[in-house]
Order: C-alpha cells, then structure tokens, then sequence
C-alpha cells in the first residue's frame, strides 16, 4: 500500500497517516494480521518525525484497527469490529450538511456513498 | 619519481569522470542528467538533443584536462609541481560538472513546458516493499582487523601505523552498518520493483565496505614491506587502484542494474523530487528529518542541506576544495625554503629542533644518504625530507635536510638522540661541521 504524506496540507501529519492506514484497511490493502513498518522505519521512510509516527500508530491501537507487539512491530488487527465512535458520528454530519448545502438530494448522495462503498470495496 | 608517482596517481579521473557523467545519461529511475522525466521523454527528439550536447562538451572539458596534464610533468614546472597538481585536481573535479549543471537546466525548463512536472511537497512510503532489516555478521570484519596488526610482530617502529589501520577496518563496519539510510529505493508503484532495488543497493552497500576492510589489511601488509625496495610501493599502488576499481565496479554495476530494471518505469504514476535537489547534486529537504540520505542513484549516500550538520558538512568540503590550491602553494614553497639550520648563541638551531652544544656527543660529515633511510612520520618531497625517519646506520633519527644538496650533519647528542641535517647550501653546511667539530 502506497501511504502519501503532504507536507502542504492543513491536516496535522499524523492524522493523515492514521486516516490512510484506516482506509487501507477498509478497502482491502491491507489485510488481518499483516506486519506495518516499524515506528522508525516509516518515520527514516517518509521523513517525518518519529514522534508523529508514533501518534499514529498509537490512535490506531486505541481505535483498535492495529495490535503492537514490542517485539514484532504494528500488525493490522485480525478483526476490524471497531463501533462507531461519537468523533466519527459527528464528523459524518458536518460532512452530510456540507453535501446538503452544496445542492446535492438525498437520492445523489446515497447514490455517491454507494459509489464511493464499491470502489472501496472492487479495490 | 615523485612527480611521476603524483600525476600517475590523478591523471585517470579525468576520463573517470567523463565516464561517470556520460552514464548520467542513460535512463535509471526515470532519471537522465539528475532530472526525473517519464516513460513518453525517452525517445523524445528535444529531450536527446540536449543529452548530445551535454556529452559534447562534456567530451571537449575532460580531453582538454587529460592534455593539460602534458605541460605539467615538464620539467619547467617542477618549481610548481604541487600547486599545478591542487589545481589541476580541482579542476577535474569541478569542470566536468558545468555542462551538467547546465544542461540539467535546460532539460528542467524542457520538463516544465511538457508538463511532466509531478513535483508536490510529499512523501511517498510503500509499506509492502520495506523488508525487515538483515546485516552481515560483524565477524566477517574481524579476519582484516587481524591481518593489520600482524606486521606488529616483525615492525614494532610503525606499530601505531597498523594499529589505526586496524581501527578503521572496524570503523568500515561501523560505516556499514550505521551510515546506511534505509529509505526504500522507490520510482513508481510496483512494489517488487522497490523491493529489488532495495536489496540490490543495500547487497552493493555490504559488499564495497567488506572489499574496503580486506583491501585495507592488504595495504598494511603492503606498507610493512616498504623496506624491500619497489615490493612495497608496488603492492601499496596495485591495492589502491584495486580498491578504486572495485569501488568504480560495484558503483556501475549498481546503476547498470537500475538501469535495466527501470527500462519500463515510469509511464503512469512515478516519483518526482527534483524540486528537493540542487543542480542535481545536493539535497535539500525541510520536510525531511535525516541528515544523511541515499544518493539519487548508484549506492552512495549524501547530506540534507536544509538542517544544519549538512550545511556544515558540505561547507568543510567545499572548504578543503577551495583550500587545494593553497596547500599546493604552501607545499611548493616548503620545498624550495632555506632550510635554516645555524648555531645560536650555545646551541643548534634547525627548524623545530633545538640542540644544546653541550648535549652533542658525536659529529659526523656524510657526503651521501644512510641508505634505507626511511620515513616513519613526517615530509617526504624530492627535495624535503622532514620529521622522523629510520636507517639501518641511524635507527630512529631526526630528519631536516634537502635529500638533492649534500653534504649532511649526522648528530648523536648524549641522551642517544640521533639527528640528520642538510642546508641547501653545501659550503654552509661544511663550515657549520667544522664549527661543531673544532
């Protein structure tokens, strides 16, 4: 799986690298049980700080979508049974209003996350 | 000799490095002339007509280089025999890098009205491609770090000598297993391709730091026999143009490699960070952490410019750079200097050397070099001989004299310290000898 980390973008580093790894799995690039880069490899990889690798990493084992072991390193957790959380909930709103805003009807936007669902999904 | 020991010994980089930057234009990584272009640019016509005129003038620089090294070796310039070396090695490392800063230029300006321009301020990491890191033993480093300190059995004079040999066989090691960047070697999105190139760059890496540490106990053993005249030096310049080609050999092969696994690299998505990289050459990253990193191509590894230890790393090279023909010049003038040797109210004045009068013992006239005179740690020009050496007549002795212009002073003083001196004026040294022996 290809992780791109943009140096411009006003999201913070280590929330890009969480949402990629989170979408990665979601969409079958990375599958149960399969090893991620140690800390300080994917930090001497891409450049950033260790600091903010480690965040990451840290998020995704609280949110349960990785297990760390401290002798072999981050692995995809084997289930992805994660709930919903109340930051996830609360994000898919604001995200629905601004499609509301922009025009779009209810129809176009089922029809978009459903799209959206089978890309994921075909990948 | 030396003369011809010192051009022998740089005259090759000049067709060197015209073959190390005529290889630049061939495609590796998607790269020719250090900018990143795509599959489509290959056969473009405008894309090669820049790389003929690059190879042109890079043919006419090092031609004229290579021929510029005719009037040196006259005897006319022997008075400036080191400053014209400094220079010319200055200038062969220097010129032949004009026309590809140049023409790199001109090839960028190419790529930006194409629009092949992928540049963004971001980092890509193919997390399947990086495979857990694996090392070759530190034993395989031991058998060169014992060979070094064999000559101390039979050589105790120079043990020091073998004993910092033997250290920087370790130091090889250390460089081998912590100056590696481990960055994966990535150009586009085929994970086995990154995965490959990986492994060929850090299997080339092992091998040319393993080949240093052996060629360096072969040195030592080479440099304890330089009391066998001609065995030593031979075996001294034989093991370091090994070394160089060797080095040469894995560098190539490595890019030969590259070279053939990128033949079909490029032509959708591919990695573009020729924004990050002065002329080419120098690494420039904020956003990137470390301080060394891989070279773009070959196995070398460079510095990142944007922080500080790089900048003061790369501002000492250009420092020692700018600095060679200075040391050229001071080299030359040590070697035509008076060499002030004069007795000073009670005692023997000669360059650092200080003799009390009542402390000589012994005074002798030579009228030829001890033979076997050898250098244990000092200057060793045609017309300089400077520092420590060591005889078979002397052992360890004292050395300040002009090896062309006898006669010598051979000087024992009472606490056994021995002392060979020589002005560059026959009649000064031989009044002075009468001084001391009257």
């Amino acid at each position: 799986m290809l992780l791109t980390v943009d140096f411009s973008s006003s999201v913070p580093l280590y929330l890009q690298l969480r949402n990629q790894i989170v979408v990665g799995i979601a969409e079958g690039k990375l599958v149960p049980g399969e090893r991620l880069p140690t800390i300080r490899t994917l930090a001497e990889e891409s450049g950033i700080n260790m600091m903010t690798v480690s965040k990451a990493y840290q998020i995704l084992r609280q949110e349960g979508y990785i297990v760390t072991d401290r002798r072999n390193g981050a692995a995809v957790a084997a289930g992805n049974a994660v709930g919903v959380g109340s930051d996830t909930l609360r994000e898919l709103r604001v995200r629905l209003s601004e499609l509301r805003l922009s025009g779009m009807s209810k129809g176009d936007i089922l029809a978009l996350c459903e799209k959206l669902y089978e890309e994921g999904e075909g990948s | 000799m030396m003369k011809v020991i010192l051009w022998i010994s740089i005259f090759w980089l000049a067709p060197l490095m015209y073959w190390m930057l005529a290889n630049e234009t061939r495609f590796k990584k998607n790269l020719v002339l250090g900018v990143t272009l795509p599959q489509a640019a290959r056969e473009d016509a405008d894309v090669q007509r820049e790389i003929r005129g690059f190879l042109r003038w890079l043919r006419v620089i090092c031609v004229a280089l290579l021929l510029l090294v005719v009037p040196c070796v006259l005897p006319a310039a022997d008075r400036y025999m080191m400053t014209l070396w400094c220079l010319w090695l200055l200038a062969v490392i220097v010129l032949p890098y004009v026309p590809y800063l140049v023409y790199r230029r001109r090839l960028l300006a190419l790529k930006g009205r194409r629009g092949w321009s992928r540049t963004q301020r971001t980092a890509v990491v193919n997390t399947s491609a990086l495979s857990p890191r694996r090392w070759l033993s530190p034993w395989l480093f031991l058998p060169p770090v014992l060979v070094c300190l064999v000559p101390v059995l039979y050589d105790r004079e120079m043990a020091v000598m073998y004993a910092v040999m033997a250290v920087l066989c370790l130091l090889f090691w250390l460089g081998y297993r912590y100056l590696y960047r481990n960055k994966a070697e990535m150009v586009d999105e085929n994970t086995d391709l990154t995965k490959a190139l990986s492994q060929i760059r850090k299997h080339n890496w092992g091998a040319m730091w393993l080949i240093s540490a052996y060629a360096m106990a072969v040195l030592c053993l080479s440099m304890s026999l330089w009391s066998r005249p001609g065995l030593g030096i031979a075996l001294t310049l034989g093991v370091t143009a090994a070394l160089c080609i060797a080095a040469v050999w894995i560098e190539m092969r490595t890019r030969r490699v590259q070279e053939k696994l990128t033949r079909d690299s490029g032509s959708d998505w591919y990695m573009d960070e020729d924004d990050r990289w002065i002329g080419g050459v120098l690494y420039y990253n904020p956003d990137d952490s470390r301080t060394m990193v891989n070279s773009r191509i070959g196995i070398n590894s460079t510095v990142n410019v944007a922080h500080t230890p790089g900048k003061l790393l790369i501002g000492f090279t250009l420092l020692l750079l700018l600095a060679l023909p200075l040391f050229g010049i001071w080299i030359d003038g040590m070697g035509t200097r008076n060499i002030d040797v004069a007795i000073q109210s009670d005692q023997l004045e000669a360059g650092s050397y200080t003799i009390p009068l009542d402390h000589i013992a012994d005074v002798q006239l030579l009228e030829e070099l001890p033979s076997g005179l050898r250098r244990v740690m000092g200057t060793g020009m045609d017309t300089l001989l400077k520092g420590d050496f060591s005889s078979e007549l002397t052992g360890r002795v004292k050395v300040l004299l002009d090896p062309t212009v006898g006669p010598y002073l051979l000087i024992r003083t009472t606490d056994g310290t021995c002392y060979l001196l020589g002005t560059r004026d026959a009649s000064a040294t031989s009044a002075l000898y009468a001084q001391l022996a009257g």
